[in-house]
């Protein structure tokens, strides 16, 4: 068990230096591994028992079905290659999510001809299947387990097919030059109000009745559906988001210094929960890192700045801004 | 990654494939498995039918455990006391009608599959017609659309979609088998098997009674087919097929004995020269073991035939399934001098019984007739009072004196044992002869098709210095025997035939071309017989008259060169990028700037150019075009770009006739010298 994992190891590393890391790839010969499943081995042998009835009873008749199974197995390849030669799959986006959650890596797939029943996926993950029209793109959104915050690579991607008969499987490897953004795990814990000195507690639970409406700004992804001005888009002048202008008084400040007693990633954890609740509530706070400061603000945009500093916290070579 | 698919459960249409599959596939083994299971099949099949098809409620788990222990219990007994295939048979099918209680996964998908590709294969050794194999391809093809369902869980065309999958790699796997069929050497068995095919025994028998061969007339089935290396038949008078000899006669019945295998080398095989024959015989299964030769025959091709001194031959076992053999004839009979052995045997009669016959024989040794005189005289007396027919009187009692003196008439056998036996009296060593006599000629695949109604029996004498000598009395009192084919003959013999629907046999005497078909099938079904079914026989001769001296470097060469061009085909068939058509619309708009072109090669339509600004382009040349061109690359954008749910057919209409009378105007302006002028 150990040594099937030392060799898939190396075989891994082998793939990873294999092939550059890129936006799109197309699937040529190059990139496509065949080989019979288990099942297509069961095939074999039945073939080979149906050759032994064929010679012991000199029954041509039998030679011709064990010989047209064997010609068969040989067509399989070239069907389950075509199945996926030639089919071109882009990385796209990939929306920031939370460390222990899971990230969908979005690809784009395209082909110029039909193509059924493609197994994607990371390794370890769910695999998810796929049917391809001719010449329509299709976009897939890949689950990956993310552990730990930070800048997540996507990972070798595996992409797979048995059609049309199952004797075989073709599968192509590859590695996208695709990130996601990891928040830190949002972790309910601290009490900030007895760090930032003021009853901004109450503040924040009443703070929704108090805000006074400010402006409309133009939509920004990831905008609370709740702050949008559905009545506005109603009238024709697009999506708008609603900002609020919380009381100056009520400023509060995820301050890095107010939990000694929790670890890095805990005060981490912490504060991306915090930034998460406070943005509901449309609170004005502030985030104090020891190496960044932002000011106090609200909304969503302020909220996803935030967890980005949150998740890039002390992580080296990332240009944090 | 295996254990991806093994968890994989079936969808329903891949399960009704299954199931299709299964039912095709067992369907033509019904015959050959015990009636229960038969019977056991079809409730399951239904029932998981039913509950697949109309999303009924499954067999309950007690029901099912209940079933397969009574199932495996029935089957395990019924193999244990059938012998050989029927058993094997009816355990694949009883294992596959069980799993198809079980299947949930793709896993079980695949021992079906399997279990079905094997069913397939036994099936051919029950029955290898040309409907069979035809049957066959279609059972294969049910397999390959359950597999390709199994893999592509399409709900929409679940029955089209996998079909046209499986036959279109069927079909480009053809070459490949077909190729492996020519050249895979075909092995003798690893291990012998004896497996009685249920053949009926039919044909000659052992022994001659009066009443054996006209037996024989009631039956069209066909005995075996000859073709010679001439391509030529051999007259009609030579065309004595010699199966068996009867020396013993015990006043009733005529028996073979042991004959003494005859193991020198062939005497008559270096000889060369008119009247040798070169023949090559496919055999019926019949159950006995006797071969057919042409009068004097040498050199049979297989080691496993048996050459007896009397000029027989014999197969080492009984005839089961289809045997193919080589001989050669000397049709001239020419005596190679060797001395007759068991003098005695051959002049053996009873001591008493037939005592006219005796006296008659007595009289004639009396009177000094020699003994060619004593035959022309036997001869002579059937000639001349006797009259050949089916359906004679019974005889008992001194059955060759009441033939002789009293009856007058017979068939064949009672002829040639009336013949022997007074042959035997007057000291002529003598022998009955069975097998078949003439032979209906092929005229489309050159071969002789010999039916059991042919069956004919005739007498051998042994002459001083001529060695053994054919007499054949039948000839004597109805020369038409050996002139006229057998069914035209007997035509109106209600005995003859009567086996089979003679009805249809009549039509087909009244329809020629009904008879040319008849013909031209029994050809098809030679050539099957021949070059598929008895491939093994033939393979080497073949790939030697095609390729010369066989090697394993050409062979190889042979699967590869063209395997591999096949090969090439296909992978190029499967990764064409279908070319895109173009838009009907668009083509307009090419249609409009050829006309454009043909006025001023400047007004074509330039690389990339847009519409929009096409039409822009040409209103600015052509103003009193530009209403029209205004319209008409709106109706084209709108066509084109709207999606599709907006697009209405009036568009489309509205396009067209604007598009048509652009091009009017156009070929108008031309006409009247418009543009020119308004460019210039």
């Amino acid at each position: 068990m150990r040594k099937t994992k030392r060799v898939k190891g190396r075989v891994k590393s082998w793939l990873v230096n294999r092939y550059p890391a890129q936006r799109s790839v197309t699937l040529t010969q190059n990139r496509i591994f065949i080989l019979p499943t288990m099942a297509g081995m069961a095939y074999l042998v039945v073939v080979l028992l149906i050759l032994l009835l064929a010679v012991n009873y000199q029954n041509n008749l039998a030679y011709a079905v064990c010989f047209t199974l064997l010609s068969l197995f040989v067509t399989a390849i070239l069907h389950t290659y075509a199945n996926l030669s030639g089919l071109k799959i882009n990385a796209l986006s990939t929306e920031p999510t939370f460390a222990n959650d899971i990230a969908y890596f979005r690809y784009q797939l395209h082909s110029a001809r039909a193509m059924y029943q493609l197994n994607l996926g990371f390794n370890n993950n769910a695999q998810i299947s796929v049917d391809l029209e001719k010449n329509v793109a299709h976009s897939i959104e890949v689950p990956y387990l993310c552990s730990k915050r930070g800048w997540q690579r996507a990972e070798l991607f595996r992409i797979g097919s048995l059609y049309p008969l199952g004797l075989f499987r073709a599968w192509s490897w590859l590695r996208f030059d695709q990130t996601a953004l990891v928040y830190p795990k949002s972790i309910e814990g601290g009490q900030l109000d007895s760090f930032v000195g003021r009853d901004s507690r109450d503040n924040v639970t009443a703070a929704k009745g108090d805000d006074e409406f400010e402006a409309l700004t133009p939509y920004y992804p990831g905008a609370a559906k709740n702050s949008i001005a559905w009545k506005a888009y109603a009238k024709g002048y697009g999506l708008q988001v609603k900002s609020y202008q919380g009381s100056a008084s009520d400023e509060l400040w995820l301050d890095w210094s107010a939990w000694p007693e929790l670890s890095v990633e805990q005060r981490l954890s912490c504060m991306c929960y915090w930034s998460i609740q406070l943005t509901q509530s449309q609170a004005q706070y502030g985030l104090r890192l020891p190496n960044v400061t932002l000011e106090p603000s609200t909304g969503e945009k302020h909220n996803i700045k935030v967890l980005k500093q949150l998740a890039l916290y002390g992580i080296e070579g990332e240009n944090v801004d | 990654m295996s254990t991806n698919s093994s968890v994989t459960l079936l969808s329903i249409p891949s399960r009704k494939w299954l199931l299709i599959m299964l039912l095709v596939v067992i369907a033509p083994q019904a015959a050959y498995v015990p009636l229960w299971l038969t019977f056991v099949a079809l409730c399951i099949i239904s029932w998981v039918g039913i509950s697949l098809f109309l999303q009924r409620p499954e067999l309950p788990a007690w029901g099912r455990r209940l079933l397969v222990v009574c199932v495996i219990a029935g089957v395990l007994i019924y193999a244990s006391v059938s012998q050989g295939l029927a058993g094997l048979s009816s355990l694949l099918i009883a294992g596959a009608i069980l799993k198809v209680l079980e299947l949930r996964t793709r896993r079980d998908g695949w021992v079906l599959i399997l279990v079905a590709c094997f069913i397939a294969a036994v099936g051919f050794l029950f029955d290898q017609s040309i409907a069979a194999a035809i049957y066959g391809g279609v059972s294969l093809m049910a397999v390959f659309s359950a597999l390709t369902m199994m893999h592509h869980p399409n709900e929409k065309s679940w029955f089209v979609f996998p079909l046209k999958k499986s036959v279109l790699i069927l079909l480009q796997s053809m070459p490949l088998m077909l190729i492996l069929f020519l050249i895979f050497p075909r092995i003798s068995p690893l291990w012998s098997i004896q497996y009685h095919n249920s053949v009926a025994k039919t044909g000659l028998s052992d022994g001659m009674e009066p009443g054996n061969i006209s037996q024989l007339t009631r039956s069209d089935s066909v005995a075996f087919r000859v073709s010679f290396s001439t391509g030529v038949p051999p007259a009609s008078t030579e065309r004595y097929w010699r199966a068996m000899t009867y020396p013993v006669f015990d006043g009733q019945r005529w028996s073979m004995t042991q004959e003494s295998i005859n193991k020198g080398a062939n005497k008559s095989s270096n000889k060369e020269g008119k009247g040798l024959v070169e023949y090559q015989v496919i055999a019926e299964p019949s159950a006995n073991p006797w071969l057919f030769a042409l009068d004097y025959s040498s050199g049979l091709s297989s080691a496993e035939i048996l050459q007896f001194s009397d000029g027989t031959f014999k197969a080492g076992s009984p005839i089961y399934e289809r045997l193919f053999y080589r001989a050669k004839a000397d049709l001239t009979g020419a005596y190679d001098g060797s001395p007759l052995l068991n003098r005695a045997r051959y002049l053996s009669v009873p001591k008493s019984g037939n005592p006219m016959t005796r006296a008659m024989v007595t009289k004639w040794l009396a009177a000094g007739l020699s003994q060619e005189q004593i035959i022309s005289a036997l001869l002579q007396r059937f000639n001349e009072t006797f009259s050949y027919t089916l359906s004679p009187q019974k005889l008992s009692g001194d059955r060759i004196d009441q033939f002789l003196f009293t009856t007058q008439e017979g068939f064949c056998e009672h002829f040639s044992n009336a013949t022997a036996f007074a042959l035997r009296l007057a000291g002529i060593p003598s022998r009955v002869v069975a097998g078949y006599l003439g032979g209906e000629w092929n005229p489309y695949e050159k071969y002789m098709l010999v039916r059991q109604y042919e069956a004919h029996a005739w007498v051998e004498a042994w002459l001083d210095g001529k060695g053994w000598v054919r007499i054949d009395p039948t000839t004597a009192v109805a020369p038409e025997r050996v002139t006229l084919p057998f069914d035209e003959l007997f035509l109106d013999s209600p005995e003859f035939m009567s086996d089979n629907a003679f009805a249809t046999y009549r039509v087909q005497q009244s329809l020629p071309w009904l008879k040319v078909w008849s013909l031209r099938y029994d050809a098809l079904n030679y050539n099957w017989h021949r070059w598929v079914l008895g491939y093994h026989e033939e393979q080497n001769s073949l790939l030697q008259d095609w390729f010369g001296k066989i090697s394993i470097l050409k062979m190889l060469l042979l699967l590869f060169v063209p395997v591999g061009a096949v090969l090439v085909v296909v992978i190029w068939a499967l990764l064409r990028v279908p070319s895109r058509k173009i838009n009907a619309v668009d083509q307009e708009v090419i249609a409009v700037s050829l006309v454009l072109s043909a006025v001023t090669s400047s007004l074509q339509r330039g690389v990339g150019e847009t519409v929009t600004s096409y039409s822009q382009r040409v209103a600015r040349s052509l103003p009193m075009l530009r209403a029209r061109l205004e319209d008409w690359s709106v109706l084209y954008q709108q066509i084109r770009y709207v999606p599709e749910v907006y697009q209405t057919e009036q568009n489309v209409v509205l396009f067209i006739s604007c598009n048509r009378q652009l091009k009017r105007e156009i070929k108008r302006l031309k006409k009247q010298d418009v543009v020119r002028g308004s460019i210039d």
